[in-house]
């Protein structure tokens, strides 16, 4: 915590030894460099819940923030800032003539999304993407009833992005049938993060897959036997749904006529009683304007503190109206505009052009639980 | 220096009044008794970890009273025939985001000695983290800021429960005096007072 710098004036641990002031001076090189998240180059000030000191123990708190403190405990460590671009500055961004990629595929259904481990020993070659293509097949083809030889078609393909980056198509279609019914599309990808795996291994860390379950669980079995990794559903969490909101509030249309909503889903711990879901509407036009009004205007990135303090607002205005204590409940869907999002791993992207900003999110997530960020950032 | 100015402005501007403050040397203690405060929102187990803990200890002759609250400061008009305070235990359970509110809004109302060994905080629910509101990385910065231990623990099953109030109890002994070691110095050995950049685990009590 960046309060250190104070001269402390009651140095609790040793209560034997006087109090020096040159002790907490030398810690705050130390503490900067734990500063340095992925996402932020700038230290932060105080997050939210610090702002109030107390008058007892905030002299306490002061003298005693040793950077080593802030190391031990879980490996999940939440940014303090991320990169929610708004609408504007993508179309500004893709200056290059390309074919921008297709992302149609992506937008408008509802998307079970994994996060996978790093893959070993991959060759995205022709070759290799037709060993994988026939290798998917016959372990599709145990899927499938007795004499039923193989009702499956795969097609395994690797689409280039402007920035260079490469992700994984795989396609599962039913000979039977033509059309999407029955049939399996899924991205394998990676949107952002600079980390370099170790040698002969690929970081895709977003898995994204769209068609009947049966086929999805094939599909994870496969690649989890292939490639030697571990495909797991994407849970999110409450704050994970909050970034997801965020972005959804910035790159909302407000132009548009019809009424748009906002909606939050609450898991009410009731069940008994009955009530097992509360869920929340506001119009995006107050939501939108309450954010920026929250967000300092000009920038694109959002601190962790900004939307905190978000949260805080809707959680007092629902006590102050409705009696309700929000901050009891869980949040479990976010429902805005531009996307769906679910507790249970599940997205919805209403739009193709969001579909980028939105995988550069979900990616993020699925690099904070990855073993690699999680070892990288401990060994620093 | 700046961060010193900042405080000084942020103290003007808090709404704690000095004596609303819990003070543990306030009142004389009283030979083979002790009186523990648990503080937590509602549907946080207190009275059930009240009665594992009173429970646990009727046959140590200590004489345990346990008070519980939802909220500091406590209400003025109990003040002198409340007895001492001896410990205090806040209580954060890591499904309920209200519960985690409530404790940081209340350890404002507890004066700085009671954070030398005379407080702790308890997270219950800590394992089943698909429910979870609060991270278990807030509760560590909170419990960091003011230095104070927590202990994880579960407050469903009966089993876990008395383990639970077991680990309170031999705390709560030493704050009440019945171990003629001061609970600053049990404090202390629970931590390592090194600077290096590498740290294990520190509260292996």
């Amino acid at each position: 915590m960046p309060e250190d710098i104070d001269t402390p004036d009651h140095d609790a641990s040793t209560p034997g030894t006087t109090v020096s002031p040159d002790s907490p001076g030398m810690d705050t090189t130390t503490s900067d460099t734990y500063r340095n998240t992925r996402f932020a180059a700038v230290p932060r000030a105080t997050p939210c819940e610090e702002g109030r000191t107390s008058l007892s123990a905030s002299r306490l708190n002061r003298t005693f923030q040793r950077s080593y403190l802030q190391r031990r405990y879980t490996p999940y460590r939440t940014p303090r800032i991320r990169k929610v671009v708004s609408s504007t500055a993508d179309r500004t961004n893709t200056s290059e003539v390309t074919e921008p990629a297709d992302y149609r595929g992506l937008a408008r259904c509802s998307l079970h999304v994994y996060h996978v481990t790093p893959l070993y020993r991959c060759r995205w070659d022709r070759a290799g993407l037709k060993q994988l293509s026939d290798g998917l097949t016959l372990h599709l083809a145990q899927l499938g009833t007795v004499g039923d030889s193989s009702m499956y078609r795969t097609a395994v393909a690797v689409k280039e992005n402007a920035d260079d980056r490469f992700a994984v198509e795989i396609i599962v279609k039913r000979k039977d049938t033509t059309g999407r019914a029955g049939s399996l599309y899924s991205v394998l990808c990676n949107m952002e993060g600079e980390e370099t795996p170790p040698e002969h291994f690929t970081l895709l860390p977003l898995l994204l897959m769209k068609g009947p379950v049966t086929l999805q669980n094939a599909v994870v079995r496969w690649l989890e036997q292939r490639f030697d990794c571990r495909v797991c559903t994407m849970f999110l969490q409450p704050c994970n749904l909050l970034w997801a909101m965020a972005l959804g509030l910035i790159r909302a249309d407000t132009h548009k006529a019809k009424q748009q909503t906002l909606d939050l889903h609450f898991d009410v711990p009731l069940k008994d009683v009955g009530l097992s879901k509360m869920s929340l509407e506001i119009p995006i036009k107050h939501a939108r304007s309450l954010f920026t009004s929250i967000a300092q205007d000009g920038e694109n990135d959002i601190q962790l503190e900004e939307l905190c303090l978000f949260r805080q607002v809707m959680e007092t205005h629902m006590f102050e109206y409705f009696r309700i204590h929000v901050d009891t409940m869980k949040l479990s869907l976010v429902a805005t505009p531009v996307l769906y999002a679910d507790k249970n791993g599940r997205l919805k992207i209403l739009s193709a052009d969001h579909v980028p900003a939105v995988l550069r999110m979900m990616t993020s997530f699925a690099l904070e639980r990855s073993p690699i960020t999680m070892c990288s950032l401990g060994s620093k | 220096l700046k961060m010193a100015a900042e405080e000084e402005e942020n103290l003007d501007v808090s709404d704690v009044q000095p004596e609303e403050i819990l003070r543990p040397f306030n009142k004389m203690p009283v030979l083979n008794t002790a009186t523990v405060l648990l503080v937590g929102s509602h549907r946080t187990g207190k009275m059930a970890l009240a009665r594992a803990m009173v429970d646990a200890c009727a046959d140590t002759g200590l004489k345990l009273q346990v008070r519980t609250t939802t909220s500091l400061p406590l209400p003025e008009e109990n003040t002198d025939t409340r007895p001492r305070i001896d410990y205090i235990v806040f209580i954060i359970d890591l499904t309920n985001g209200h519960s985690f509110s409530t404790v940081e809004s209340a350890v404002q109302y507890v004066d700085v000695e009671y954070f030398l060994g005379r407080a702790c905080f308890v997270v219950t629910n800590a394992k089943s983290t698909s429910d979870q509101c609060v991270e278990m990385e807030e509760v560590a910065r909170l419990a960091d800021m003011y230095n104070t231990m927590y202990l994880c623990g579960g407050m469903e099953e009966d089993s876990e429960r008395t383990y639970l109030a077991g680990r309170v109890l031999r705390l709560v002994e030493v704050s009440a005096g019945r171990k003629n070691v001061s609970p600053l110095l049990m404090d202390l050995t629970c931590r390592q007072l090194s600077f290096q950049d590498e740290q294990t685990e520190f509260y292996t009590d």
